[in-house]
């Protein structure tokens, strides 16, 4: 799948764009954000964290968690679940697993 | 991987050049198969493609002529996307009976989300239902509930019981709760779920001032885990660990019953994968392994001597789920989830079928095609020695099914045939084809014609007296398969595999026919209708009613209460519908504290069977008179006058122990408006009304004959007399 997707990426010239668009990544994951926030209008951004929205408790975390999982068919070590304190931090940790990359 | 997978790949992330859109519709041109990842991903595409509005309906436009599963619901996806949400919703219409599995569950969502968001919700409720009957996603099933919870403020949902349900445990139950009301909404119950702390469960049952006290639960599910148990891996003495933790569970069920009234349903325990004892903890005495299986059995016994408390497996739910996936050691240590994230619909799943079952809603009749569902071939076509039955591995399949059959039928369960054949066609294996192992007298009703089948099956459900909501439909043929469920959506059409082989193991886990006891009037129900339908012969026949009742020769015997025939009584007052004057339903508990001055069974019989015990009425002393508390007839044995007789008992032994008057009682409910007025036609004077309640008057100056068509033995006199 990684190579696959190395090869989708060198296979025409890197496009550059003028304005920031969500990628596939992206809105997967805003998807799993408004499903877990139970808020249809939340826009992801890398700020999101248990500060700046008060919904994001240890019970959300771990649902954010169990969602990303399945969604991106992957697993998470105990260490990356307490690491994962933003919504940024949770792209980074997604990203060293190969997701969106 | 699918081709659209790879093609996705090969064509990166929009935004897209004309000739990427090009390349984008040939890849949804293709008329494969579309499993659900693929849905998923055509969805998250559809919604980025979107962020660019022109793009998106220029490309929705561009779709509108193309009919592969692929472009449709990428169609769908896109204008949704762009908020023509009626449109999506059209667009989606023709996709639905389509598919089947997960695919089904995203598609029938997808209409749900785009009817409700369009102002639709009336439309919305039945693909809402089918995408949590269809799924075992834990994501899908939660976005039945959101929509569920969202879509309910504007519009109320069809279902056919509310259900206050808690659930208690050892474990975390916040991620299951969810999931579970998705499943239970998908079976027509509405459930308040509640969650009770973390690990409190004994004293959430014992305290009166508990959240659990307030919320009023009517069943409780206690998710014990095995770690709960804290067992080492070998016991010094285990006989009297299992001992105590069976007596502990026992007296926390007792509480339960006897505080809360709810009935119980108790997770038995895991035996776990990883023993660090290995094989051998199954046969040291002291072993894990075989503590857990000892206590297992324990609890099953320990249940079945207590009313209202039922096991749920959760051995066997976690063996077939796959005991490796079904912990997550990982949630475990971080928030004491049990069992894993993805295991929880598995869960949720068997718990619903015991909820049905509690609530009465299990199905009554499974009724069954012919021709690629009994046997392999068409028997019209390739006669009796031509269809596929033993002999064979296809053959062999066919004959364990109907091994399965027949013996969901000898539980009570009916057995009907609902197939296009000529009817002689139809009969010949079953009289005739040595490897038949259900026969004729198995079956309780033929419908074998050319009518279409949801006319059949709206004429089945009136044979067997049943609502068509009790009747679950198998037929190998989809064409069939969703004809029914557009024109009776009420019927349960099961989602039958294309392999024979597979048969067994899709209905079984569906747990539709689940039940919690079996009684002897179960086991004969097959014969007792085959009978009614002969008596049926013999009523069109006959002039009149009595004449037909003295040519049937109806015995009725009436008798008190007692042990040996109290389960047949508790079984009928919880799941009596129609003739069923308060709709009083009880545990055998509540019953027997009831204080009832007055209790009558009803048993009948006729020259076509015996129709065993069919009739429950309770009295309960009330200002020097008799209040008729619960009043209700199995509708198998209506119309035959057995509701005088049973009056007129009442009537006999109120005079004759100095009550004044009877009061006799009335709830109007969906299903009972038959015995509406049932009291006035006794001759009773209609007094007044509280509440729900309408109440009759009878005084006991006045007598009340038996009916001379009848031959009636009452035992529920003091000194037994016949008349």
């Amino acid at each position: 799948m990684c190579s696959l997707a190395w090869i989708a990426r060198n296979r025409r010239p890197h496009r550059y764009k003028l304005l920031e668009i969500v990628t596939l990544t992206d809105q997967r994951l805003q998807r799993i954000f408004r499903e877990v926030f139970d808020d249809d209008k939340l826009a992801l951004s890398n700020s999101l964290s248990p500060e700046t929205l008060a919904e994001w408790d240890s019970l959300a975390q771990v649902k954010l968690i169990v969602a990303c999982e399945e969604e991106f068919g992957i697993k998470f070590s105990i260490d990356e679940t307490i690491e994962i304190a933003s919504a940024g931090k949770l792209k980074e940790v997604l990203a060293s697993k190969g997701v969106g990359r | 991987m699918t081709s659209l997978e790879v093609g996705l790949t090969f064509l990166g992330e929009p935004p897209y050049s004309a000739e990427e859109y090009a390349e984008l519709l040939r890849l949804v041109a293709f008329p494969d198969p579309c499993p659900s990842a693929d849905l998923l991903r055509l969805e998250n595409l559809a919604a980025v493609i979107a962020s660019d509005m022109q793009a998106a309906s220029e490309l929705a436009a561009k779709l509108e002529a193309y009919s592969t599963d692929r472009a449709m619901w990428l169609r769908a996806g896109l204008l949704e996307s762009c908020g023509q949400t009626a449109a999506a919703a059209r667009a989606l219409h023709l996709l639905r009976e389509k598919t089947s599995g997960e695919e089904r569950a995203l598609v029938m969502l997808a209409s749900a989300r785009n009817l409700f968001a369009a102002g639709l919700p009336a439309e919305g409720w039945y693909p809402l239902a089918e995408t949590a009957k269809s799924s075992l996603t834990p994501r899908t099933l939660k976005n039945v509930t959101r929509l569920l919870t969202q879509a309910r403020k504007k519009s109320a949902p069809p279902i056919r019981r509310r259900c206050r349900f808690a659930l208690l445990g050892s474990t975390t139950q916040d991620f299951l709760a969810p999931i579970l009301r998705a499943q239970c909404f998908g079976a027509g119950i509405d459930a308040e779920i509640y969650i009770g702390p973390y690990n409190q469960y004994a004293q959430e049952i014992s305290d009166p001032e508990s959240g659990l006290a307030r919320f009023r639960p009517d069943v409780i599910a206690i998710a014990t885990d095995w770690r709960s148990l804290g067992l080492r891996d070998e016991e010094p003495a285990p006989a009297e660990i299992v001992k105590s933790h069976a007596d502990r569970l026992q007296s926390i069920w007792r509480e339960a019953r006897e505080r809360l009234g709810a009935a119980v349903i108790q997770f038995n325990f895991e035996v776990p994968a990883s023993d660090p004892l290995g094989n051998l903890s199954t046969t040291l005495p002291g072993g894990r392994s075989r503590i857990l299986r000892t206590l297992n059995l324990a609890l099953s016994e320990r249940a079945a001597q207590q009313q209202g408390v039922t096991i749920l497996d959760l051995d066997q739910v976690a063996a077939r789920f796959g005991k490796d996936r079904w912990s997550d050691p990982v949630l475990w240590h971080t928030a004491k989830q049990y069992p894993s994230a993805e295991a929880l619909p598995a869960l949720g799943q068997q718990l619903t079928v015991l909820l049905r079952a509690i609530l009465g809603l299990a199905y009554k009749c499974v009724a069954v095609d012919l021709d690629g569902v009994l046997w392999g071939g068409v028997i019209g076509e390739d006669g009796l020695s031509g269809i596929q039955l033993g002999a064979g591995p296809a053959g062999e399949a066919f004959v364990e099914f109907q091994r399965y059959l027949l013996s969901l039928a000898r539980t009570g369960v009916l057995l009907a045939v609902c197939s296009k054949n000529n009817p002689e066609d139809a009969l010949l294996p079953f009289r005739e084809h040595p490897e038949m192992v259900l026969r004729e007298s198995d079956v309780a009703v033929f419908m074998t014609n050319w009518q279409p089948k949801e006319e059949n099956l709206r004429a089945i459900a009136a044979t067997l007296n049943i609502g068509l909501d009790a009747i679950a439909f198998l037929d190998d043929n989809p064409v069939e398969r969703s004809r029914v469920r557009q024109n009776v959506p009420e019927v349960e059409v099961v989602e039958m595999p294309s392999d024979p082989a597979r048969y067994v193991d899709t209905v079984s886990r569906l747990g539709l026919f689940e039940t919690l006891g079996i009684t002897q009037e179960d086991r004969e129900r097959t014969a007792s209708i085959r009978a009614n339908v002969e008596r049926k012969a013999l009523e069109s026949s006959a002039s009149g009613v009595d004449d037909y009742l003295r040519q049937l020769d109806v015995r009725v015997e009436l008798t008190p209460f007692d042990e040996a025939n109290l389960p047949r009584i508790v079984q009928l007052i919880n799941k009596t519908n129609q003739f069923n004057l308060t709709t009083r339903r009880r545990s055998d508990a509540e019953v027997r504290s009831l204080g009832a001055a007055y209790t009558q069974a009803l048993r009948t019989s006729d020259r076509y069977g015996d129709s065993g015990l069919t009739g429950v009425l309770i009295a309960v002393p009330e200002n020097g008179g008799l209040r008729v508390d619960t009043w209700l007839m199995s509708c198998r044995v209506l119309g035959r006058r057995l509701d005088e007789a049973m009056f007129a008992a009442l009537v006999r032994f109120a005079a004759t122990n100095d009550f004044t008057h009877i009061t006799g009682e009335f709830i109007p409910t969906a299903k009972n408006t038959q015995v509406a007025d049932l009291y006035v036609r006794l001759g009773c004077i209609p007094g007044g009304q509280s509440g729900e309640s309408r109440f009759f008057h009878w005084d006991t100056r006045r007598a009340f004959s038996f009916p001379d068509v009848l031959t009636c033995v009452d035992r529920t006199q003091p000194a037994a007399a016949s008349v």
